[in-house]
């Protein structure tokens, strides 16, 4: 058994860092990607500026064949793609990897439907005074859905946050791989439970911020 | 001045427009009538290429673009916008946007012009028509004939050739539409050039130089606002009294 304080400074302190480094590196290169592909499924719909049947189609696939991966079967599927980026598949640099495939078409689909709901209206009222589509997508589009996209964005890095407890199990560190380790393998309540409520707390935190962002964005 | 001749639409292989052709003079004022589904919004959105045509040539001052030479070209297109204005039924105006950025966005924008002096072009056309004072609200704090108004001043500030307004007071309360009117009004004093469909007969006559009857994707009649309200075309007549009736029902 472990008490509280030790719990505190030997586990949840060293491994919260890691679980933010995690967490902060996976959704900053998702997001990036993510942005790029919702752009390119926005342009390319067939009610986009740009239709273009075939660029949708494969993307959409794609993103769906992706997505439809179990995290943790994709962590060990991609294994040899994560060596061959980071050198090894083991450690908070390696699961970087399959978090950002994973999070990358997750953030897409979010960022897609926040691009969407932007209204018709006002991408014709661009139009008509002769914006080109560069200049709509990110002079009207993106600042148009810049508050729905954050609280998309807000989604993903809890769910990215959720995803590293499992790279956890396959030898990433982090806050989720001490509550499985620690505490459901060796039967320690007190790292398993305060852990996870350590997590519960982070989860809020992020929420909260998403929100506040989103409503003050609003 | 705008001019179109022979133009053609189609949606989903049916003939919407049929061979339209249409001449408004610097400084007239164009009306367009016509009943529900006569293509009066169709065509005015190709005069914009907010939809694009299928056939026809359109001038705008000393711009000329053939519709069957230029689909496709993206430039070209942009250029044809950047000579026309448009104002919108329902406003379209940006709705995380002040009334001034609304006006501005397309001069920060498209014409790269320096931000302090799109201000200054935007607070005159918001003075212009009268909303000096609304200049740092959004969309949401104004009442709908404001709304039309800084759409009015969003579309004159990029100062276009000729301004295409589609039923700008159809979608307003019946006591805001004289307050968009007289903003009308004074434009078409000041020698601006305007094509607009509506169903304010009243306002067509007094302010209009020109009307066009449309009628199953073709203009029917054109002359006068007098003549063409006061044909003996037994479509138009039906039509008119429609109207009047409606009219002296509000
Ligand atoms: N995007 C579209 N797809 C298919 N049909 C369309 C489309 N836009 C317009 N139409 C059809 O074209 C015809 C003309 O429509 P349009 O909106 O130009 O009429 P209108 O004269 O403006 O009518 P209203 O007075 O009701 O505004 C209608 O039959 C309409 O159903
Ligand atoms: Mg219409």
């Amino acid at each position: 058994m472990t008490d509280i304080s030790s719990l505190i400074y030997q586990i949840v302190i060293p491994e919260f860092s890691r679980t933010l480094f995690m967490v902060f590196s996976a959704t900053a290169i998702s997001a990036a990607i993510g942005f790029l592909l919702a752009i390119l499924l926005t342009v390319s719909h067939k009610d986009g500026l740009r239709p273009n049947r075939y660029l949708y189609h494969a993307l959409d696939t794609t993103i769906n064949i992706v997505r439809s991966f179990p995290f943790i079967i994709l962590i060990v599927a991609i294994i040899p793609l994560t060596r061959a980026i980071v050198g090894t598949s083991i450690g908070e640099k390696a699961a970087i990897v399959p978090l950002t495939i994973a999070g990358a078409p997750f953030i897409a689909r979010l960022v897609e439907g926040s691009l969407r709901e932007v209204d018709k209206e006002l991408i014709q009222a661009a139009k008509s005074f002769g914006a080109s589509n560069f200049q709509i997508i990110f002079r009207i589009m993106i600042p148009e859905a810049v508050p729905s996209i954050i609280s998309g964005i807000t989604l993903a890095i809890v769910a990215i946050l959720g995803c590293t407890a499992m790279a956890g199990a396959v030898g990433a560190g982090g806050l989720g791989a001490v509550a499985i380790t620690y505490g459901y393998a060796n039967f320690d309540n007190t790292v398993m439970y305060g852990t996870v409520f350590f997590l519960i707390i982070l989860v809020q935190v992020i929420q909260s911020a998403g929100n506040y962002l989103y409503k003050v964005l609003k | 001045m705008i001019e179109v001749t022979g133009l053609f639409k189609a949606f989903d292989g049916i003939n919407i427009l049929k061979d339209v052709d249409l001449k408004v003079r610097p400084g007239e004022v164009c009306a367009i009538i016509g009943p529900s589904g006569s293509g009066k919004t169709t065509l005015l959105r190709c005069l914009n290429y907010l939809e694009v045509p299928d056939a026809g040539v359109i001038r705008v001052g000393d711009f000329t673009l053939d519709v069957q030479r230029a689909s496709g070209d993206s430039r070209l297109i942009r250029q044809l916008r950047r000579h026309t204005g448009m104002v919108f039924q329902q406003f379209n105006l940006f709705p995380h946007k002040t009334a001034l950025e609304n006006v501005t966005e397309g001069l920060i924008v498209v014409q790269k012009m320096p931000r302090a002096e799109a201000a200054e072009r935007g607070m005159l056309w918001l003075a212009k028509m009268g909303l000096e004072d609304k200049a740092s609200a959004y969309p949401g704090q104004l009442s709908g004939g404001q709304k039309q108004r800084v759409a009015i001043a969003r579309a004159m500030a990029m100062e276009p050739e000729v301004v295409l307004l589609d039923e700008p007071t159809s979608a307003l309360d019946p006591e805001l539409v004289g307050e968009v009117l007289l903003a009308l009004k004074k434009l078409a004093q000041e020698g601006v050039t305007m094509v607009i469909v509506t169903h304010e007969l009243g306002f067509a006559r007094e302010v209009a130089n020109k009307a066009v009857f449309m009628d199953g994707g073709a203009i029917l009649e054109e002359g006068t606002p007098l003549e063409v309200f006061g044909s003996a075309n037994a479509r138009i007549r039906s039509f008119a009294a429609k109207l009047g009736h409606s009219s002296k029902q509000d």
